[in-house]
């Protein structure tokens, strides 16, 4: 059975939290269900950074060469001179590029937590138990 | 630094000598005093200002990470008025400006003088109230703190619109004030940001809280280096777009001849790629050292950039501007290790630690 403590403040399970960590269980055995997001239990638990970045990275760079491909290769393709401007006016696509590399890069990291948390599967969509606006921690017994 | 405590008698006394000699320099160093004087006004009034409006922004919107600054930032209020009575003597040198020679409704030098000196005024008495009522943690000081935000504005906007762009006239740009409004926050922010990474290098407050702080302070002088990149790139998309002889000759000028053309792109390099590219990692943030010189980066960033707006339009020149600078900077440091004097609030304890 695991074991389990139930706080109804942040601090206190904060502080139970950190005497666990201190008193040697290793924070791959604890498990937290908060009602919100609560950053400082990353710290404590030294949760290793999450390889979703480089997703991001890579769609923003792809957006920023799509971008900055697609506006010159248009207007390339069709050339008109449109106010006196050369063909690949850089400083107005610059804009098109700009908004590129976000969309790229919001899409792709969204995609990217898809990938990494594995979703969307339906057992892994909220936890069995329900614990309400209770902080709860939760220990793995050492069978399992 | 404890050799510099004066008492507000003392502090108040300087500071009038400090007046005195910076109006001395533009009479010892005739040749170009106008633009000198001009790029003094323009860059110290967008600290002191910036300042006090990144605290009451803070305040407006509920946000903890400037309690521990606010003294700090609040400290240096009481130069507002030291600069509207610098800006007073402006009205000696008003050849700087073309319209001179031919005065309109708008820019005709009594109204000129009254209205941004009166501005000034409101804005400097606006940040007393403000900062007492904050400090005193009153129940109106988030009103009091948006107040001091919409004539922060406007008195900013007025300082863009009449002290520079008139340097230009008839050259008109809408967001120039927007400009420099924008800059003046964000040098305010590198001015938060170099006391919050003095506290965290010299141990002073919890290091807790002050990490906290320093990361916050530095996320926003990232996040302003983009604002500012994306105001700049609107002016200049509008009137690259557009093309008109009468807007482009600003820029023209600006960015094709030597030798504002470098310091066109050390501007760009120094308020954007700079601390763009240096506080994105999330270790940056936390380093006090690095922070510092960002910050540092900003400050040189903006002082460029007005170079920048007045050099084509008025000359300067270099030892008048580089003693008014130091001297300017030896004020704003000496009203902040008085900062508990200057607030007149020594031994109170700070309610929202």
């Amino acid at each position: 059975m695991n074991e389990q403590f139930v706080f109804g403040e942040k601090h206190e399970f904060l502080q139970k939290l950190k005497d666990l960590v201190k008193g040697g269980i290793s924070p791959k055995k604890i498990n937290v269900f908060t009602p919100y997001p609560v950053h400082e239990v990353e710290e404590i638990l030294k949760v290793p950074t999450s390889p979703l970045r480089f997703f991001t990275l890579l769609g923003a760079l792809s957006g920023l060469f799509f971008g900055a491909w697609f506006t010159a290769w248009t207007s390339l393709d069709w050339p008109l001179i449109g106010g006196g401007k050369p063909i690949v006016s850089v400083p107005a696509f610059v804009i098109v590029t700009f908004e590129l590399t976000i969309l790229f890069g919001g899409v792709i990291s969204f995609l990217g937590f898809l990938i990494l948390s594995k979703l969307p599967s339906p057992k892994r969509i909220g936890t069995p138990v329900e614990h309400g606006n209770q902080f709860v921690i939760e220990i793995q017994s050492e069978g399992k | 630094m404890s050799k510099l405590q004066l008492n507000t008698f003392t502090l108040g006394i300087v500071a009038v000598i400090i007046l005195g000699i910076i109006i001395g320099l533009e009479y010892i160093f005739p040749h170009g005093s106008g633009g000198t004087l001009l790029l003094t006004l323009t860059f110290w009034i967008a600290l002191v200002q910036g300042t006090v409006a990144v605290a009451a922004a803070g305040d407006a919107t509920n946000s903890k990470w400037i309690g521990p600054l606010k003294k700090e930032l609040l400290a240096f209020h009481p130069l507002i008025l030291f600069m509207a009575f610098l800006f007073l003597f402006l009205g000696l040198k008003m050849d700087v400006f073309p319209w001179f020679e031919n005065q309109n409704r708008w820019l005709n030098t009594p109204f000129f003088l009254t209205r941004n000196f009166v501005l000034l005024v409101i804005s400097y008495f606006l940040a007393r109230f403000y900062a007492k009522a904050t400090l005193r943690n009153s129940p109106n000081k988030g009103n009091l703190a948006v107040l001091y935000l919409f004539f922060f504005v406007f008195s900013e906007s007025l300082v863009a619109f009449d002290w520079v762009m008139s340097l230009e006239y008839p050259w008109v740009s809408t967001l120039f004030g927007g400009i420099f409004f924008m800059e003046s926050f964000y040098a305010g922010l590198a001015i938060a940001a170099l006391i919050a990474a003095y506290y965290v290098k010299n141990g002073i407050e919890d290091q807790t809280v002050m990490t906290k702080v320093l990361r916050d302070t530095a996320t926003f002088t990232f996040g302003f280096s983009l604002a500012w990149a994306g105001l700049f790139y609107s002016q200049f998309l509008v009137i690259w777009y557009g093309n008109l002889p009468e807007e482009t000759s600003y820029l023209v000028r600006r960015m094709h001849y030597s030798p504002y053309d470098i310091l066109f792109y050390l501007s760009i390099f120094l308020l954007f790629i700079a601390p763009f590219v240096g506080l994105i990692s999330k270790r940056a943030k936390v380093i006090p050292n690095w922070v510092r010189m960002i910050a540092l980066v900003v400050l040189a960033g903006v002082f460029i950039e007005r170079i920048l707006f007045i050099l084509p339009d008025a000359s300067m020149n270099v030892f008048s501007a580089i003693l008014e600078t130091v001297l300017m900077g030896f004020l704003l440091l000496l009203f902040f290790v008085n900062r508990e004097r200057v607030m007149g609030y020594a031994g109170t304890e700070r309610s929202d630690r």
